[in-house]
């Protein structure tokens, strides 16, 4: 079913942050939230392969639900044991709530299922983490939407599940990220 | 240049304007410029069939091929939805505002990529893409009336430009003329020029004004092209390079000379094409020269900057804008082509000698420039009265130019320029080939004399001495354009020479004139072997030899100034011949020294693989040569030992060396160890002056 397919692709769109450059990512999200596993399942593969990413075998078996294990670069990608560390630096940021953190605040209270909201800096460049969504897919992709329209031409949007293990670079960022909103379930521990 | 893919490429780019986000765009632009189409096309495919994007049938169709020719796995035949045509376009543009900071930053841009283009902004104000950014956004449009230039690199060029000075726009480089997307169509409506270079085609001039001007875009461009090229058409023909022109009339003179001789660059190698080009300039010169004076300067002067290689590829693109001024004179030129056609021949044949003799060795890397001197030459006013071959005058920029003949037309000479007008054009007249003319033996001065001005000219001076001794070995370089030497300053050796002049080093003087000279000691190589010198040379071996060990780059106590005798240390030392020894030939220290002879030989070619020390030797050629440089040179005391000049060394070819050194190890042989070997090697044939050194040598 697309939802299984894009719930995995969504996924390993999710791990590859940081290994993969913003501007593809941005993109291939946005891709994913117009309903494009299709185009996903063309172009991934090649993409990991010109970047040489290596991905782990529960990335590879994401990536085969994505793209189908029949593609024929999907063998080719790079294998590794575990991810690599992330070597990027996250910042809190001064808390300043500027419009376009409003508009996506705004977005993700309606969305159903999200928990909290977290904003970080990388380098100059943003990254809205949203623990928690259905759908997550969706959200992203009107996230970056909302970010693109605020003139971030890289929109960095990280949903990520409620629960469970958090890459390196994901674990950094919640680190390094100032919570701009948590839902009532969050607040009271419910 | 310009190809078919790289152009489709960019028509699917400007077709999809409008229809993804910016940024996309931007990206595609950029990977087409570096040559990743197929990246670029996967791209944009992708972002299309995920979008869903609804085409015209044209985008639709052209998209799809594209998206098979990079043969990415999308399938947007199927994917994409069916086709719509459209009516115009959606989107909407407004003029910028005065304070715009793109028209700023567009405006700042250097003028030379854009000559020949007329830039224009707009900003759209209706989102493109499926995540579209801010708006109104800037859409910065060029439209290049000059078809060589490759717009996908002008695009990524700008669209680079324009993001690092912070003002982030849409390139969007369309052809002047031709039909335009209606997303185009739209933004020229509405858009504000920002520059026009269109008039000058040449860089090196000043630019001229930016003109402000409001009139719509569309209208003036077509307007524009029609009014600007036809005067400047009527140049007389190829002066791509003029000089600064003294009068405004010479400078479009050459303009126009710039556009036709880029024209016949262009066509190159054909010979039909270039005599029609020339039969055309000369008719255009006909019509447009009232001035011939003028002309011959410009003609002078263009011929010199013909040798810039780089300004006739700005004039390719230039040539190009007046493409259609070019048709449209050509009709009328043509029926004067016959007449200048007899013309073409009379300069022709003049310059036929020194070509042949010049251009025969650099034949295909003088096809391009030929063309060009073919036309300069064609031209009436110039060629006419060309007295031809020496060029008076030291020609910094005729260095690195393989065309020899041009060297007439150097503006250091306007007067013989001039006392062709006094010649009747049509006239026809034969050139004999018995006009002052260089030794045939020009032809084995290798394979282009084109390198050789600047740092080999030093020794010219001497050669031409020799020429006066020996007439079959004249160099080649009497009609060369040669600079100002001074004769007794023979700064370089002959091997610095040649490592200077890769190409006409050892070749281009006479080979064993110098050498086989006896009365000219000083010249001879193996002067010592002349005259009373060989003594001297004999005990000089031993200096030399003594020395030898000092040019391993270490103190040399034994000589004077160093680099003076690096010359002739390693000048005795490959003449020895003993590098060409084999080392069981040699004693112990002679064979120490062969590595060093070896190195200090001036023609490394035929031993690189075994004499691996030269290469830090060459290091110490190096330190030598800039030493030799600076010290003024007094060959015949430093060369005293070896009674040979390093220039007469340098004109030795290869298998002259060889035997010379042959010759040499002989004689050192014969003196330290065995007589016998000296018999052994081989004499070189040119004559009987072989004999008398070894004879001097044995004694």
């Amino acid at each position: 079913m697309s939802g299984a397919r894009a719930a995995a692709c969504h996924e390993l769109l999710l791990r590859l942050a940081g290994r993969l450059p913003d501007e593809l990512l941005w993109r291939m999200r946005d891709w994913l939230a117009d309903g494009g596993q299709e185009v996903l399942a063309s172009t991934l593969p090649r993409e990991l392969l010109r970047h040489r990413v290596a991905i782990t075998d529960d990335e590879r078996e994401l990536l085969e639900t994505a793209v189908g294990s029949t593609h024929p670069l999907v063998d080719a990608v790079h294998p590794a044991a575990e991810p690599p560390p992330t070597q990027a630096e996250f910042e809190p940021g001064d808390g300043a709530v500027d419009t376009a953190a409003l508009a996506v605040l705004a977005v993700v209270r309606g969305h159903p299922g999200c928990v909290e909201l977290r904003q970080s800096w990388r380098g100059g460049q943003r990254i809205v983490l949203v623990i928690g969504a259905e759908r997550p897919w969706e959200l992203a992709g009107t996230l970056q939407r909302v970010m693109r329209a605020h003139g971030d031409r890289t929109p960095c949007v990280e949903v990520l599940p409620a629960h469970g293990e958090r890459s390196s670079y994901h674990q950094a960022a919640i680190i390094g990220s100032r919570p701009l909103w948590r839902s009532a379930t969050a607040l009271v521990g419910a | 240049m310009e190809d078919p893919t790289s152009g489709t490429t960019h028509d699917l780019l400007l077709a999809l304007a409008g229809r993804v986000d910016d940024d996309l765009l931007r990206w595609a632009r950029e990977l087409v410029a570096l040559g990743e189409d197929a990246r670029a096309v996967e791209m944009l495919t992708a972002s299309l069939v995920a979008a869903k994007a609804v085409l015209p049938p044209h985008v639709r169709s052209a998209l799809v091929t594209a998206a098979h020719t990079a043969r990415t796995d999308l399938g947007p035949a199927a994917a994409l939805p069916p086709p719509e045509p459209e009516d115009g376009t959606e989107h909407r543009f407004a003029a910028p505002a005065g304070d715009d900071p793109v028209a700023g930053a567009v405006l700042d841009f250097p003028a030379r990529p854009l000559t020949g283009c007329t830039v224009l902004l707009a900003r759209r104000l209706t989102p493109a893409g499926t995540a579209p950014g801010p708006l109104p956004h800037p859409v910065v449009l060029v439209r290049v009336h000059d078809r060589t230039r490759r717009a996908d690199v002008l695009t990524y060029q700008l669209a680079a430009a324009l993001e690092r000075a912070g003002a982030p726009a849409s390139v969007e480089v369309l052809p002047a003329d031709g039909p335009i997307p209606a997303y185009h169509a739209a933004a020229l409506e509405v858009a504000v020029e920002l520059r026009d270079d269109v008039t000058d085609e040449r860089p090196w001039r000043p630019e001229p004004a930016p003109r402000p001007q409001p009139a719509p875009p569309p209208e003036r461009h077509a307007l524009a092209q029609p009014t600007e090229l036809p005067p400047r058409r009527r140049a007389p023909e190829p002066h791509p390079l003029a000089a600064p022109s003294p009068t405004p009339r010479l400078a479009e003179e050459t303009d126009r000379a710039g556009e036709l001789e880029h024209r016949v660059v262009e066509g190159t190698v054909e010979d039909t094409p270039a005599e029609d080009r020339a039969a055309e300039d000369r008719a255009v010169e006909d019509r447009a020269a009232e001035d011939s004076a003028v002309e011959d300067r410009a003609a002078e002067d263009s011929a010199v900057e013909d040798r810039a290689a780089e300004d006739s590829a700005v004039e390719d693109r230039a040539a190009e804008d007046s493409a259609a001024a070019t048709a449209r004179l050509r009709p009328a030129e043509r029926e004067l082509s016959t007449e200048p056609a007899h013309r073409l021949d009379d300069p022709r044949e003049r310059y036929a000698d020194d070509r042949d003799e010049r251009d025969e060795p650099a034949e295909e890397a003088d096809d391009a420039r030929r063309d060009v001197p073919e036309e300069a030459r064609a031209e009436p006013a110039v060629d006419a009265d060309e007295p031809f071959p020496e060029p008076p005058s030291p020609h910094p920029l005729a260095a690195p130019r393989p065309v020899p003949v041009d060297d007439g037309r150097r503006p250091a000479r306007p007067t013989p320029l001039r006392a062709r007008n006094e010649r009747p054009r049509p006239t026809v007249t034969p050139i004999s080939r018995s006009a002052p003319k260089p030794i045939p033996l020009v032809k084995r001065n290798g394979p282009n004399p084109v390198p050789r001005p600047l740092p080999v000219g030093e020794s010219r001076p001497p050669l031409r001495r020799v020429d006066d001794e020996r007439d079959g070995f004249a160099p080649p370089q009497d009609e060369r354009p040669e600079p100002v030497r001074d004769a007794p300053e023979r700064r370089e050796t002959p091997a610095l020479e040649s490592l200077a002049d890769p190409l006409n080093g050892p070749l281009h003087q006479p080979l064993l004139a110098p050498l086989l000279d006896p009365t000219r000691p000083e010249d001879g190589p193996l002067g010592r072997a002349d005259d009373g010198r060989a003594d001297d040379g004999r005990a000089d071996d031993g200096q030399a030899e003594d020395r030898r060990p000092d040019d391993r780059g270490s103190d040399d106590a034994v000589d004077g100034p160093a680099a003076r005798q690096f010359d002739d240390e390693w000048s005795q030392e490959w003449l020895s011949g003993t590098w060409a020894m084999a080392p069981s030939a040699l004693d112990e220290p002679a064979g120490g020294r062969e590595e060093e002879r070896a190195e200090d030989e001036p023609d490394r070619s035929p031993r690189p693989a075994l004499r691996p020390p030269a290469r830090h030797r060459f290091s110490d050629a190096d330190r030598e040569r800039s030493d030799e440089a600076e010290e003024p040179a007094a060959p015949d005391a430093g060369r005293d030992e070896t009674g040979m000049r390093s220039d007469s060394i340098a004109r030795l070819s290869d298998a002259d060396r060889q035997l010379l050194a042959r010759l040499q190890a002989e004689l050192l042989e014969g003196r330290r160890q065995r007589i016998g070997r000296r018999i052994t090697n081989g004499v070189p044939t040119n004559g009987s002056h072989r004999g008398v050194p070894p004879d001097d040598y044995s004694a």
